[in-house]
């Protein structure tokens, strides 16, 4: 795969033809043989934070920065059937205090994306993903920590209408998150008003839910979203505590997200604000990629 | 096609939720274990706060040939076949061995009161307030739960084995009771589990008022438990319920007269003592806004060694700021900040015990925990090594705290802001690290108990000192001379256990 594709991606700097980056959350397709590498940069932080559901500030972190950049292929194993990977690299630092930033590689994903029903503009979408942690960082130093160290498993069901003459389309989708249990490098830590005797974290599975408004239209795509992210359970941060792995987040964002792909090179760019939340902090979050899009066809 | 698809999404759901399976915790439920020792010259060992088990006085218990013990015998053995599942649950939970029941319970509580109580956040009025319904489980204050806690069990079971030994009520094994869990061969008068709960409840509930309501049902349901389990009868309860109530009251007389409750300095010397330190920078504290600094009268808390001896081997000043060796020691912990392995950082976490958690001497506590349950340590023997090993830690943290508040070190981060850590900052001086003090208390301790671990103690307590250069939260000298003190105070109580009279 990987020998081939440097030949592959010279062949196709030749050859323009109607882009169509796409995400494991929205209705588009890449075409048979079609890849699109995004290559993404995202810069997100808060100075605030919910504490269980007191929102707070901390002076002894300032402001939490957190930034990533991040390569996530999709590729159309056929016009109906996806593939997605990502992987990030993912740095941490606070304006004020002592507490160390993180880097380092996170967690590899990957998303299988299928069509499965079409009627008229209507279509509904099976999406299964996985994820599992490449880099060794630190999961209970929060919130310098880039991740959590658990293994998911998300499945999403997605609908979206699409009215084709304009391009409006409206899109909406609800997942279920399995997350595995996690290490970390201790004995014994506090959780769930108890004391566990062991090393090993129960990390609360989450759901989550969006609804997506906007317009597709050849070589462009503008959006307005919300998204709702929650644990299924799970404790709360205590008064003046630190937070933890088993914290039951919960957040509920709104955003913007465009598109601008005239030919095989493209760019993209969301932005993002949480307006509610619980055990996370308040973030607004910016991201911007290149889109490169390849035609194995050829 | 489409069916094709349809059978593709459905198929990859349905592994999706087989691999759903919500996971849990295994805290794993290790076996029951039968004691390895009866150790019937217990009532003759040296007690700590009692000045002999022969100051209390257990009242001598009704023959079994009376009346009023058959019908208790019968009751119990009547009970035995109607315990319902939650009693049973019970009578399991407690087999496992009181003293460390009770010990994980004092950690628990120690986790769940390690926070900066709202009353000492700066927006809330004057910081060194205080209020003892709601105490911070900060490292010296949590020392001193666990060390309370274990003289006063260790205490009141010396009381119970000397109780025992002089009246010789047979156990109920003896009787024909078949117990549901192994019960340890001794006079079943007074109850050991009766005297545990009674002193852990009355002690725990001394240190945390707001939980006693708690800790009472807790109590209940031990004593409880062990009638349910034919392990002994309600006289052999309430005698060593009485006994133990006794012991804890002598013991929480001693907490009243430690000098603990002004060591959050209410008049705020420790201003005036940071007037006169005589180190070329003085400490400030890292947080924001600035917080006064720990218990500064932490150090003249009252000693359960020697406090000539413990405080004498207190070390001298470190090198000035200015001088090259200090420099050389903040370069490295600047270049441990920088550089930072993986391997390093798991050792600074592993060992941190900061907030949220029962502190480093609860995480000796816990190790002890596994020595105890491999040695198959008996209940007497159990309160004896954590009664040995936390009354040296508490030494340990008094002694340290008594240099932190002599010399004023500042924290690195302080003396080069560049310095970022693993762990949150402790607010309190650096010199010597407590972290190393108490750790080589410990380990010099357990290692005598348990000498075949003497290795592995001795690189663990070596290990947890080095931690904070790995954190970058103190300077190596920090935790040499916190170390090397650590090890005399672990050196006075090996020298008291060598002659307490258990062999």
């Amino acid at each position: 795969m990987k020998t081939s594709l440097t030949f592959l991606i010279v062949a196709a700097l030749l050859t323009p033809f109607a882009a169509k980056a796409q995400m494991p959350h929205d209705a588009i397709y890449m075409g048979k043989k079609q890849l699109c590498v995004a290559g993404m940069y995202g810069y997100s932080s808060w100075n605030q934070y919910w504490e269980n559901s007191f929102k707070r500030e901390n002076f002894n972190i300032g402001t939490l920065t957190t930034q990533s950049v991040m390569v996530m292929p999709a590729y159309g194993i056929s016009k109906r059937v996806n593939v997605i990977l990502s992987l990030p690299y993912v740095w941490t630092s606070a304006s004020a205090g002592n507490l160390m930033g993180q880097r380092g590689v996170q967690d590899i994903s990957a998303w299988l994306k299928v069509k499965a029903l079409v009627v008229g503009g209507f279509s509904l979408h099976g999406i299964v993903g996985a994820s599992i942690p490449i880099g060794s960082y630190v999961p209970d130093f929060m919130p310098m920590s880039i991740g959590m160290q658990c293994r998911t498993a998300t499945a999403r069901l997605l609908a979206n209408y699409k009215h084709t003459p304009t391009g409006l389309y409206v899109t909406a989708h609800g997942s279920y998150g399995w997350r595995s249990n996690i290490k970390i490098d201790r004995d014994a830590y506090q959780a769930d008003d108890r004391v566990y005797n062991v090393n090993q974290v129960r990390m609360p599975n989450v759901y989550d839910a969006a609804v997506r408004l906007g317009v597709l239209r050849k070589g462009w795509q503008t959006e307005v979203f919300a998204e709702r992210s929650a644990c299924l359970d799970g404790d709360n941060i205590r008064r003046n505590d630190m937070p933890f792995p088993t914290n039951n987040m919960q957040s509920t964002l709104v955003g913007w997200y465009g598109k601008f792909q005239p030919r095989h090179i493209g760019v993209n760019a969301r932005v993002g604000y949480v307006v509610d939340g619980m055990n996370v902090g308040q973030s607004t979050s910016y991201t911007v990629g290149v889109l490169y899009q390849i035609n194995f066809n050829k | 096609m489409k069916t094709l698809f349809s059978a593709i999404i459905l198929s990859s759901l349905f592994l999706s939720v087989v691999a759903c399976k919500e996971p849990t915790i295994d805290e794993g439920i290790l076996p029951l274990v039968s004691a390895a020792t009866v150790d019937a010259d217990g009532g003759a060992w040296r007690t700590i706060v009692l000045k002999s088990a022969t100051d209390i006085n257990v009242p001598q218990p009704a023959a079994t040939t009376s009346d009023t013990y058959q019908r208790e015998l019968t009751g119990i053995k009547n009970g035995l076949l109607s315990i319902n599942p939650e009693q049973n649950t019970a009578v399991t939970y407690w087999a496992d061995g009181g003293v460390r029941r009770w010990n994980q319970i004092a950690r628990q509580l120690v986790a769940k009161y390690n926070l900066l109580p709202n009353y000492l956040t700066p927006t809330s009025g004057t910081l060194s307030s205080t209020d003892p319904a709601n105490p911070m489980a900060s490292p010296t204050f949590a020392a001193r739960v666990y060390a309370l806690l274990s003289v006063a069990q260790y205490d009141a079971l010396v009381v119970a084995w000397r109780a025992k030994y002089q009246y010789n009520r047979p156990s109920l094994e003896t009787q024909g009771v078949i117990s549901r869990v192994p019960v340890l061969n001794v006079p079943s008068y007074p109850s050991e589990d009766a005297a545990i709960a009674e002193a852990s409840y009355q002690l725990l509930a001394y240190v945390f008022p707001n939980e006693t309501a708690w800790l009472k049902t807790k109590a209940a349901e031990h004593k409880q438990s062990r009638l349910w389990a034919g392990a002994c009868v309600p006289s052999d309860v309430k005698a060593g319920e009485d006994l133990a109530a006794t012991v804890a009251a002598t013991v929480i007389d001693r907490a009243k007269n430690d000098r603990f409750s002004a060591a959050h300095d209410p008049n705020n010397t420790w201003q005036t003592g940071l007037a006169k330190s005589t180190y070329d920078v003085r400490w400030t504290s890292l947080e924001n806004p600035v917080l006064a600094p720990m218990l500064p009268l932490g150090g003249r808390v009252r000693t359960w060694y020697d406090s000539t001896a413990v405080l004498q081997a207190k070390p001298s000043l470190p090198p000035a700021t200015t001088s090259a060796e200090f420099q050389k020691a903040l370069g490295e912990v600047r270049d441990m900040a920088n550089t930072r392995t993986r391997e390093q950082w798991r050792i600074a976490s592993y060992w941190d015990d900061g907030i949220a958690t029962y502190g480093l001497s609860g995480h000796w506590n816990f190790l002890a925990e596994g020595l105890i349950r491999d040695a198959r340590q008996n209940e007497l023997r159990s309160a004896r090594t954590y009664a040995l090993l936390n009354r040296a830690m508490q030494d340990g943290a008094t002694a340290s705290w008594s240099a932190i508040y002599t010399y004023f070190v500042p924290r690195p981060s302080q003396m080069d802001a560049s310095i970022k850590t693993a762990t949150t900052i402790p607010n309190y001086p650096t010199y010597v690290s407590d972290h190393a003090t108490i750790a080589s208390a410990a380990s010099t301790v357990l290692a005598y108990i348990f000498p075949d671990q003497a290795t592995q103690l001795n690189a663990q307590g070596i290990e947890a000192g080095i931690s904070r250069l790995y954190s970058g939260v103190n300077y190596r000298f920090d935790i040499e001379a916190g170390a090397n003190w650590g090890n005399r105070i672990g050196q006075l109580a090996v020298d008291g256990a060598k002659t307490d009279g258990a062999k």
